[in-house]
């Protein structure tokens, strides 16, 4: 759910983009007590597939299709704040380059699928953390999202709350299964074929 | 394979893409903030879209290039139009002006980027303060993100070769494979080219992007 300007008025614009502001800048602090020279590359890399894999259309249902956003597979693979940083940046890249998202509305955004992916589902992750569990906090995160996005329409008196919530809550819920099915799947090969990779340091 | 979606329009000369990009970012910034808070009536979004429009004259934009990339916020508009007649609470005059500034930004937003260069971008953002990893990071994902999706695109024709006609379920396994592979494939390409950086003086401290 990638809110566009224009659909949210000045309070929830200022409000969505200090809290991720503040999230943001608790991220890179600690990303910058751990980064060296080789994490650059390393970041680049991983959010351009991010980036590219967004681009991959699963087919859900009705000529309907999905896309990942890989915020519980970063977190899972290279620690939640890590996975914070990159979907910040996906999404201003997004929003610039394919006009998908908003600028103003980044911070409203950030909520939806950083915090909601990187920060939430990586704690339901860990309280089992298991392929299964990732799964399942992929799906959670979506549905959290949704319903952040939800709210964040109603305050900006866009949707009434009801319409809001069962609407795009249902389009969260088949784009969640399908992002928590294919989180399961790219670990499970990252499993079998280089296993080390999920040894990283998270940060 | 080709890729021309960004920066297919940012070398023309024109008086607009001859501006300075430290002003055309704070009037595009100005202009996202007054289209989002300041309170419209029908003949100011008039004048505004009239100025646009004249905007993207002026720079030589193609009109179904940009009439495409303004679709993009159509699914939201479709969802709060909807619900107009199910909700005595909101009028179609909000919708109606809801939609013009969604219409107005993204206007806005597709003539700032298609007339800056995405390298220049970084440039100025990089003298305005931001930090030298995110100009770095974004500097990489511009370089390689071309040839991820290259590589994707390579996987997804291979697979398709081998297996032509395959169930759904079958081919979210494959997708999802092949997902798994290109992030093991771009987490050893991000090996490599640390290693090529360094072999060729890469320096954190000095390096410029």
């Amino acid at each position: 759910m990638h809110i566009p300007d224009g659909f949210l008025d000045t309070k929830t614009i200022i409000v969505t983009n200090l809290i991720s502001g503040t999230a943001l800048y608790v991220a890179f602090r600690r990303l910058n007590r751990a980064v060296s020279p080789e994490k650059v590359p390393l970041m680049g890399v991983l959010a351009s597939f991010a980036f590219a894999a967004q681009l991959l259309a699963f087919p859900v249902a009705a000529g309907t299709s999905a896309h990942i956003t890989g915020a519980v597979l970063l977190a899972v693979i290279l620690g939640p704040f890590t996975s914070l940083v990159l979907i910040a940046m996906i999404l201003l890249l997004q929003a610039l380059l394919f006009q998908h998202g908003g600028v103003l509305t980044l911070g409203a955004n950030l909520i939806n699928l950083g915090l909601a992916g990187s920060l939430f589902g990586y704690v339901v992750y860990r309280i089992r953390e298991d392929f299964l569990m990732a799964g399942v906090a992929a799906f959670l995160a979506m549905v959290a999202g949704g319903v952040c996005a939800a709210a964040e329409l109603t305050i900006s008196g866009r949707l009434p709350w009801k319409a809001a919530v069962i609407s795009i809550g249902t389009a969260q819920v088949g784009t969640g299964l399908v992002e928590g099915f294919v989180t399961v799947s790219v670990l499970t090969v990252i499993q079998h074929v280089r296993p080390d990779l999920l040894e990283l340091r998270k940060i | 394979m080709r890729h021309s979606f960004i920066d297919k329009y940012s070398d023309l000369t024109t008086p607009i893409h001859a501006l300075h990009p430290r002003v055309k970012l704070l009037v595009f910034l100005a202009l996202l903030f007054y289209f989002a808070a300041v309170p419209i009536t029908w003949w100011i979004v008039g004048l505004n879209v009239l100025g646009l429009t004249l905007g993207t004259l002026i720079a030589r934009l193609p009109f179904r290039f940009v009439l495409k990339r303004m679709m993009i916020v159509l699914p939201f508009l479709v969802l709060i139009i909807l619900f107009i007649p199910l909700f005595q609470e909101q009028s179609w005059t909000d919708a109606g002006i809801t939609a013009a500034r969604a219409f107005c930004s993204i206007l806005a937003l597709i003539l700032f980027m298609s007339t800056i260069p995405f390298r220049v971008l970084l440039d100025e953002l990089s003298r305005l303060g931001v930090p030298k990893f995110v100009i770095q990071v974004f500097s990489f994902i511009y370089r390689y993100f071309f040839v991820l999706i290259d590589e994707l695109e390579r996987m997804e024709l291979a697979s398709r070769a081998r297996a032509p006609n395959r169930s759904r379920k079958h081919y979210y396994t494959a997708l999802s494979r092949m997902l798994g592979m290109l992030i093991i494939r771009s987490y050893e390409r991000s090996e490599r080219i640390y290693q090529a950086m360094q072999l060729r003086g890469y320096d954190w401290e000095e390096s410029e992007v």
